[in-house]
């Protein structure tokens, strides 16, 4: 098998299929979602629409995060006077039925089940106001940045990744950022990669990530990224801080020494995947063929 | 307070990295101070497929290898409640420490994250399925150290086995004591030999480490309870 056909059988094991089963619980929650917050915010008609990888095409089995935007219109103050109005309010509306996670600009949902049965929904709801009639720029609240508020544009995000041509190649990479557990916001990762790649969509799979990863590796600095929803006033100079960037070179130094070292395998392994019955049955038999038997425990109380 | 392992052999250190790049590539390594972390995930394999990933991120304590390393899973899948099997402070509660302590391969982060903690992720990826964890699990608080004790020292009574577990932190074992089961014999009139093959097994500091462990959470559960009357 060549590195393309390993990467692209990588790809395809990361495919969420229209009717997977995880795909079409979001899509579930998310017309309760939408309903609940029609509902409640009925008189401010908010545009409702998802976001995130789920409209850039980028979705990946291991991180299926769903973003849903809530955005209001520029005139309406039902929803909330200030953005952070906005976002308290669509926190309590959806506190009804979920269990809330607050981030910095959106709202994670949980289920409000039994502890036994309490899970993640993968669902973020961005609450934000557009900022005029023509429904594109939104700004969105920051509860944890020195600007309050954040100038985006949907469509041109999920333009600039669509007409990127090197999609694909976003996917590879944020399954690396997945298993690697770097944490920055993946947005910035998206336009990072899109930079690195312009004018390399001709090239093979397998030459774009190591372009990528050898691009970071060479550059002893953050490299700097434009933000194509406002190229001037939004500064993502702090998503890549010299902390996050010296992770993100020595992950990149490490991958392209396996890659040197070893084949393509050895970054993101194998590709076999089970279907639930087998998968269980699996799982049970590593667990019996375990040399080391262990059991967990809590330090609660009863 | 001595200095932490990877100061006193930092070559244990860069031999940890290299295992970690062989044999788990997407945990990465990083030291902060006395703590050494590993963040990253790690897969779940069986028969060439992978059945499960999670984020983790280990610390490493000081005292490592007296202590065994704390779990955390990033990513945000594991609820943090005792049906779950966590620490009230978070983590996982992978496995009662002395569990692994007293196994033959304890000094070695490897076997830790190949042993206990993929047991624990195996388990965890069936109880999702509302399957019962093949290899079980301990009750919480002072109930399953009793009965993880119990099943190092060979006893479900919890006098039998605290008393065990005394015995076992002292330097020399004395004939004359009582012998821990209860009879009223001496030690050396009943389970002496038991006591001695025990040593083999259960060093004395883990023997220590139990017993603080076990006084620790029985007198924190007594003052809950006093508290709720």
């Amino acid at each position: 098998m060549t590195n393309n056909e390993y990467l692209t059988e990588v790809l395809e094991s990361q495919k969420l299929a229209d009717d997977s089963k995880e795909l079409k619980e979001l899509q579930e929650h998310r017309a309760d979602v939408e309903k609940l917050l029609r509902e409640h915010f009925e008189d401010s008609s908010p545009t409702i629409r998802y976001g995130g990888s789920k409209a850039k095409g980028t979705l990946i089995k291991e991180s299926y995060d769903l973003d849903i935007i809530c955005y209001f219109p520029n005139d309406d103050t039902s929803a909330g006077d200030s953005l952070e109005d906005i976002y308290n309010n669509v926190h309590k509306a959806l506190e009804k039925e979920y269990y809330v996670t607050p981030t910095n600009s959106s709202l994670r949902l949980k289920s409000k089940e039994t502890e036994a049965l309490a899970r993640d929904f993968h669902i973020d709801v961005v609450p934000g106001r557009f900022t005029d009639e023509s429904k594109t720029d939104c700004f969105i609240h920051q509860a944890e940045a020195d600007k309050e508020r954040h100038k985006t544009n949907l469509d041109i995000h999920i333009d600039h990744v669509k007409d990127s041509g090197v999609i694909d190649a976003i996917r590879l990479l944020k399954l690396w950022k997945v298993r690697k557990s770097l944490q920055f916001k993946q947005f910035v990762w998206e336009l990072l990669i899109i930079q690195l790649l312009e004018g390399k969509k001709s090239k093979s799979l397998d030459d774009q990530l190591s372009h990528v990863w050898t691009e970071i590796r060479d550059s002893q600095e953050p490299i700097k990224v434009e933000d194509p929803a406002n190229p001037n006033g939004n500064d993502l100079s702090k998503i890549f801080d010299s902390g996050i960037w010296q992770l993100l070179s020595s992950s990149a130094v490490a991958t392209l020494r396996a890659i040197e070292s070893s084949v393509w395998e050895s970054v993101f392994g194998t590709t076999k995947r089970l279907g639930n019955v087998e998968r269980i049955a699996a799982l049970t038999q590593a667990a019996a063929s375990a040399t080391i038997r262990t059991k967990p425990w809590s330090d609660r109380m009863e | 307070m001595s200095a932490p392992w990877h100061k006193k052999d930092p070559s244990q250190l860069s031999r940890l990295k290299e295992d970690l790049e062989k044999k788990y590539p997407d945990l990465y390594l990083t030291v902060e101070g006395d703590l050494v972390y590993l963040r990253g995930t790690i897969p779940i394999l069986h028969d060439d497929a992978e059945l499960d990933r999670f984020q983790v991120e280990v610390m490493i304590q000081p005292d490592f290898t007296k202590n065994i390393a704390r779990v955390r899973e990033t990513g945000d899948r594991i609820h943090h409640t005792a049906y779950w099997h966590t620490y009230i402070q978070g983590g996982l509660c992978i496995t009662v420490p002395e569990d692994w302590l007293i196994d033959a391969n304890y000094t070695s982060l490897i076997a830790f994250l190949d042993g206990p903690v993929r047991n624990y992720f195996l388990g965890h990826a069936l109880a999702e399925c509302e399957i019962k964890r093949p290899m079980g699990e301990r009750q919480h608080g002072s109930k399953g150290l009793y009965e993880a004790y119990g099943d190092m020292v060979g006893s479900s009574q919890p006098e039998v086995i605290e008393k065990n577990l005394e015995y076992l932190t002292k330097k020399k074992i004395k004939g004359h004591w009582d012998c821990p089961c209860g009879s009223g014999k001496r030690l050396r009139d009943c389970h002496r030999s038991d006591i001695i093959n025990l040593q083999k097994k259960i060093p004395r500091w883990v023997a220590e480490s139990a017993l603080k462990r076990l006084r620790e959470h029985k007198q924190r559960e007594h003052l809950c309870a006093k508290q709720s009357l």
